[in-house]
Parts: structure tokens; C-alpha cells; sequence
């Protein structure tokens, strides 16, 4: 068990002042309102009856010091923030987080990243004391996002520096740069939060098999496995002709299976070009439009 | 009937008096007791006591009846008439008035002030108005103040001139100390050779009883009266929680904790009290009355005049 709120010194310090607080203040109680009566005559015969319940009194407010010691106890060792033990010191984490243009897909609510986010949170959240974690972005490379340190604030604050880009994701570029991160730790894990919509899974997977120290961790977001998009858009003008332009879109299907996909160009509010794909698996469709947009 | 503040001199009167006078008997207080006096009046009038007279006879005018003549009695009481109609030796007798003595005695103990309780100062009021109505009746007023033991004493007094010097004594009195009835009234019973009407005006709390103090008085052959002084507030004290209650009189503490339901209980306990009291006095035939502080005190007069005759 170690502390990472308090020193065990302050927290005995911090223990021991509450201590003080609480029964300084069970004493003052103690020093009940007085009340001047004509006489205690009356009162005496009532008091008679309840000798009983004068122990009960004393006991209650015993044991409401007791409770009020207990709760300020508590308080302190929540303070103290007591975290259990590693069973060892050597374990070192890498958490990548999938950034690729897969990842804007709303079927996760907000959004697959922000959901792949709070789960990368929650893997911060249950790294023990000595737990050694790294951030990493990870979308046609990998990016880093906080050193390889045990401050959560860090990791918490590299996670939401995660950012989303339109870029396709390459899960071998993410294996070998945790082997490298990880490559002294005799208890290695690596974690994935990912749609699964990676290039290199293959590379990644004989990586992985290659260093059997490496415990690899899948987390998978969003609830399809439909992965088409938009690879390519450009702009250009006729090198004879200035006054004309030609565009071209390219659309891709990075799925394993033949999907469907509607192609919808839009100028703000107005449609210029709208047409259903058909896509087979890992397979892209070009158009080539002529002074797109023109009247 | 002439009273001793002449409408005229009343506010003189009272300022002669001094402050601590002023402040306890102010001018409706004097205008209410003069209303008193002519109230008790009519009230002795009208009942069979009419004024307080001796049986055996004296030095009065009036013929009470005749008795034989024995060896030794004074010729000059022989009634000749009776003589010469009957024959025999009688003996005219003659009601002797006599004035009566007084005695307030008032509880000055601390319980009657505890709290800024008005107990007290309504017992003087009451004490004040019964020696003011004795005055004007040409009976011999005394004030007698008592706790643990006798305190301070107005000597016996009469005439209606000496109203200002008993208001002034009353004013001035104070609450403090314990309460010992038994012991005081003793020490008084013993003191006092004039026998009268012994009215104790007290709020009851005496933690070694009142029983023997009363009996004192009653053995001594006063004719006694109690009135019990009472404080609704002390029936129901706002008082809740843990409390450590502190005995006015005697310092004692006790550490309770008072609910709504020991409340009642306390009403209970004080009504059984009075209860207790009334009891006693009305087994020993001594008149008993209860007088709430939250009832005017000439209301409370009237009603004991009415119901005991207690002067007049």
C-alpha cells in the first residue's frame, strides 16, 4: 500500500489534528447550555423516572464521538488517496489511441475518438501506484503524448491532447514504436483503443508474436465494422484552358466486404452531385467532374 | 375614605418616596388600591364578620350578653334591671373592638426572581395592596420577609398615614438565598406574641416542604392564609436539547436532556405540586389560593376578598 495524496508523516499529521478538531469540539458540547430554574424540585422527580436513560444518553453521545472520529478518518486516508501495490515494480503501459478518419464516425456517441478517450481515461484510472504508462496518438504514424511517467494528471492530459485526423491508421508503425517503449520492461502491456479499421494488422500481429513479454490489449470502439471514405478530392485547371477545371474524387472501400456508399458533393446548401456506389472490399471508385459547380 | 396620596400629591408622593417606590407601585397601582379598600368595605359589610371584635368583654359601649354573677366579679357590671325583673345576679357584657395584627409574609428566595421571573414583584403588589387595605382598616400591619431564615421585617404599624412607609418597605425588598419555611416560620411564630392573620405569600419551592412552616404558623394559633404565586412560563419553559439546569436557589446542576414529552411531563409534575399544596391546606383548613402572575393583581385581589374575607 503507498500513498499518493499524503505522506504517511502528514497523514498522521492531518489524522491527529482532525482528532483534536473533533473531540475539541465534542468538549465544548459537552459544556451544555445552562438554564437557571426556580427549582430543580420538579425537574428531580422527572429525572427519577429516566436514570435508565441517562446511560443511554451517555452512551449515544459516546458513540456519535465515535462515528464523528470514524468519518474524520476516513477523510484524512481519503485525502491520503492509499493506493494498493504493484505486484511488480516493472510494469510499463502504452496506450495508443486510434486518431484515423475511421474514428469520426458518430456511431459512438459523440464520436468513436471521444468514446476511445474515456476509455483510455478509465485505463489511467486503474493504473496502480507504480504503473509506468505512456499516451501515444495513433493514425499514419504515432505521436506521443506524455513521457512514460507515473503522474495520472499527465496521462489525463495527454489523452485529451489526442486530436482527429483524416489520415488512414497504421497499426504496425503503433507495434513497433510501443516495442521500442517497451523493450526494457519484463512486464510489458499494450493497449489499443481502436474501431479496428488499421492498416498493417498484419505486421502488428507477428510483431506482437515475436515478444511473447508483450501482453496486448484490444479495446474496441464503435458498433459497425463499415469503413468507406473519401481518399482522395482534387481541383484543377485545364492547362490550356484557365477559364475550365476538372475535379476528381476517389472513394474507397477499406472494409473486407463489398459495401454500398452514397457520393453526395455539395456546394453549401446546394447539390451538385450525388450518385450510390458500389464498392467490392479494398477496392476505390474515381469520378472526374468537369467545371464542377459552374452554372 | 382618605387615602394618604391626595390626587393632588400623588406624583409628589411618589417622588418623595423614592425611585425604587415609583418603580414598583406606580400611579394605577395606588388608584387600584383605593378602589380595593372601598371594595373590601363593601365586602365586610355585607358579611356576618363585620368588623373584627373580642367576646370577652372589655372597655366597649356595646352590650354583648349577660352572664352570672359569681364571688369576686365588679359590682359595677351587675345589671340591676335584669335584677329586678328576674331576681337573679347577672353580669352585663360589652363587645371590646380590637384591632388585628396583620402579618404579610412574603418569600424573598431566589427562586422568586429566578429568570427575571416577575414572581416577586407581583407577591409585593399583592402584599402591598393586602397591608394598604389592613391600614385603611385601622389593623396593625407587619411585613415580614423570609428565605432560609427571617430577613428583613416592617415592624407592626397602623394608620393609614404610615401607607407610604409600608410601599417604601416592600419596594425595596430583594430576592435572594434559598428557602427554608419551616425554619423561618418557626423563628416567626416564636417571636411573635400578638397573634393575627399570618398570610404567606410564597411560590411553594421549598425542597424540605412546606408543610412544617405552615403548621408552625398554625400551632402558634395564627390564622393563616397561603397564596401561591405562580409563572405559566415555567410550565412551559422554551427549553430543548441537553441542557444543564442550575437550581436558582441552591446552585445544584442537573444534566438532561428535555423533549417535548418531559415537557408535559413537567406541567404534570408542577400541577401535582400545586395540587399537593392545596391539598395540605385544605386538610389543615387553612385557606389556599393560587395567584397566576399573568392575572392582574387586583382581579386576584378581589376574588380572594370575595372568596376568604380575608380583610375588611
Amino acid at each position: 500500500m503507498e500513498l499518493l495524496g499524503l505522506t504517511p508523516l502528514m497523514l498522521t499529521l492531518t489524522l491527529t489534528g482532525l482528532t483534536v478538531v473533533v473531540l475539541a469540539l465534542y468538549l465544548l458540547r459537552n459544556e451544555q447550555r445552562k438554564v437557571i430554574v426556580p427549582s430543580v424540585l420538579l425537574w428531580d422527580s422527572l429525572l427519577i423516572k429516566r436514570k435508565g436513560v441517562a446511560w443511554a444518553r451517555k452512551l449515544r453521545r459516546f458513540l456519535s464521538m465515535l462515528l464523528a472520529l470514524l468519518i474524520a478518518a476516513l477523510l484524512a486516508l481519503a485525502i491520503a488517496d492509499p493506493r494498493r501495490l504493484a505486484k511488480s515494480s516493472d510494469r510499463r503501459v502504452v496506450i495508443l489511441v486510434d486518431a484515423s478518419a475511421s474514428m469520426q464516425a458518430t456511431d459512438d456517441k459523440p464520436n468513436r475518438l471521444a468514446r476511445a478517450k474515456a476509455i483510455a481515461q478509465r485505463i489511467v484510472q486503474s493504473l496502480s501506484g507504480s504503473d509506468l504508462a505512456l499516451v501515444a496518438q495513433l493514425d499514419a504514424s504515432v505521436t506521443p503524448k506524455s513521457t512514460l511517467t507515473d503522474d495520472r494528471a499527465s496521462l489525463r492530459h495527454g489523452i485529451e491532447r489526442i486530436t482527429k485526423t483524416d489520415l488512414t491508421g497504421d497499426l504496425s508503425v503503433g507495434m513497433m514504436f510501443a516495442l521500442d517503449v517497451l523493450s526494457s520492461s519484463k512486464e510489458a502491456e499494450l493497449y489499443i483503443v481502436s474501431d479496428g479499421n488499421l492498416n498493417g494488422i498484419d505486421t502488428a500481429a507477428r510483431l506482437a508474436g515475436q515478444h511473447k513479454q508483450l501482453k496486448v490489449h484490444y479495446l474496441r470502439v464503435g458498433s459497425r465494422n463499415r469503413n468507406v471514405g473519401i481518399e482522395h478530392f482534387s481541383v484543377r485547371r485545364y492547362p490550356l484552358d484557365k477559364t475550365h477545371t476538372e475535379s476528381i474524387v476517389r472513394v474507397r472501400n477499406f472494409g473486407d466486404r463489398t459495401e454500398t456508399a452514397k457520393l453526395k458533393l455539395r456546394a453549401g446548401a446546394a447539390v451538385l452531385y450525388e450518385e450510390t456506389l458500389t464498392l467490392p472490399a479494398h477496392e476505390s471508385v474515381a469520378r472526374t467532374f468537369a467545371d464542377l459547380g459552374r452554372p | 375614605m382618605r387615602s394618604p396620596f391626595r390626587r393632588s400629591d400623588r406624583p409628589k408622593a411618589l417622588h418623595d418616596a423614592g425611585r425604587d417606590v415609583s418603580d414598583t407601585f406606580d400611579d394605577a397601582f395606588q388608584q387600584k388600591l383605593e378602589s380595593l379598600v372601598l371594595v373590601a368595605r363593601r365586602i365586610a359589610s355585607g358579611s356576618s364578620r363585620a368588623e373584627r371584635r373580642t367576646k370577652k368583654s372589655g372597655s366597649g359601649i356595646e352590650f354583648a350578653e349577660h352572664r352570672p354573677y359569681v364571688v369576686g366579679d365588679d359590682f359595677r357590671f351587675l345589671d340591676w334591671k335584669a335584677f329586678g325583673r328576674s331576681g337573679r345576679l347577672v353580669l352585663k357584657q360589652f363587645e371590646e373592638e380590637q384591632d388585628i395584627s396583620v402579618y404579610l409574609l412574603l418569600d424573598c428566595s431566589a427562586s422568586m426572581t429566578a429568570n427575571q421571573s416577575q414572581k416577586l414583584n407581583y407577591a409585593k403588589k399583592i402584599a402591598a395592596a393586602l397591608g394598604y387595605i389592613a391600614l385603611a382598616g385601622l389593623d396593625r400591619v407587619s411585613v415580614q420577609a423570609f428565605g432560609d431564615a427571617l430577613g428583613a421585617r416592617l415592624a407592626p404599624t397602623r394608620g393609614q398615614s404610615r401607607a407610604l412607609t409600608l410601599l417604601r418597605f416592600v419596594a425595596r425588598l430583594d430576592g435572594e438565598g434559598k428557602t427554608d419555611m419551616a425554619k423561618s416560620l418557626r423563628a416567626f411564630a416564636a417571636r411573635e406574641s400578638r397573634r393575627g392573620i399570618a398570610i404567606v405569600i410564597t411560590d411553594g419551592y421549598d425542597a424540605a416542604g412546606f408543610e412544617a412552616g405552615i403548621d408552625a404558623l398554625r400551632y402558634a394559633r395564627f390564622d393563616t392564609t397561603v397564596l401561591r404565586v405562580v409563572d405559566e412560563a415555567e410550565l412551559s419553559p422554551k427549553l430543548l436539547g441537553d441542557l444543564t439546569l442550575v437550581d436558582a436557589e441552591t446552585g445544584d446542576t442537573r444534566e438532561i436532556t428535555v423533549t417535548e414529552a418531559m415537557l408535559v411531563r413537567l406541567r404534570e409534575a408542577y400541577a401535582l405540586h400545586g395540587a399537593r399544596l392545596a391539598s395540605f391546606c385544605r386538610d389543615k383548613q387553612v385557606p389556599f389560593f393560587e395567584l397566576s402572575i399573568a392575572t392582574p393583581f387586583d382581579e386576584a385581589l378581589l376574588h380572594i376578598l370575595r372568596r376568604g374575607g380575608l380583610l375588611g
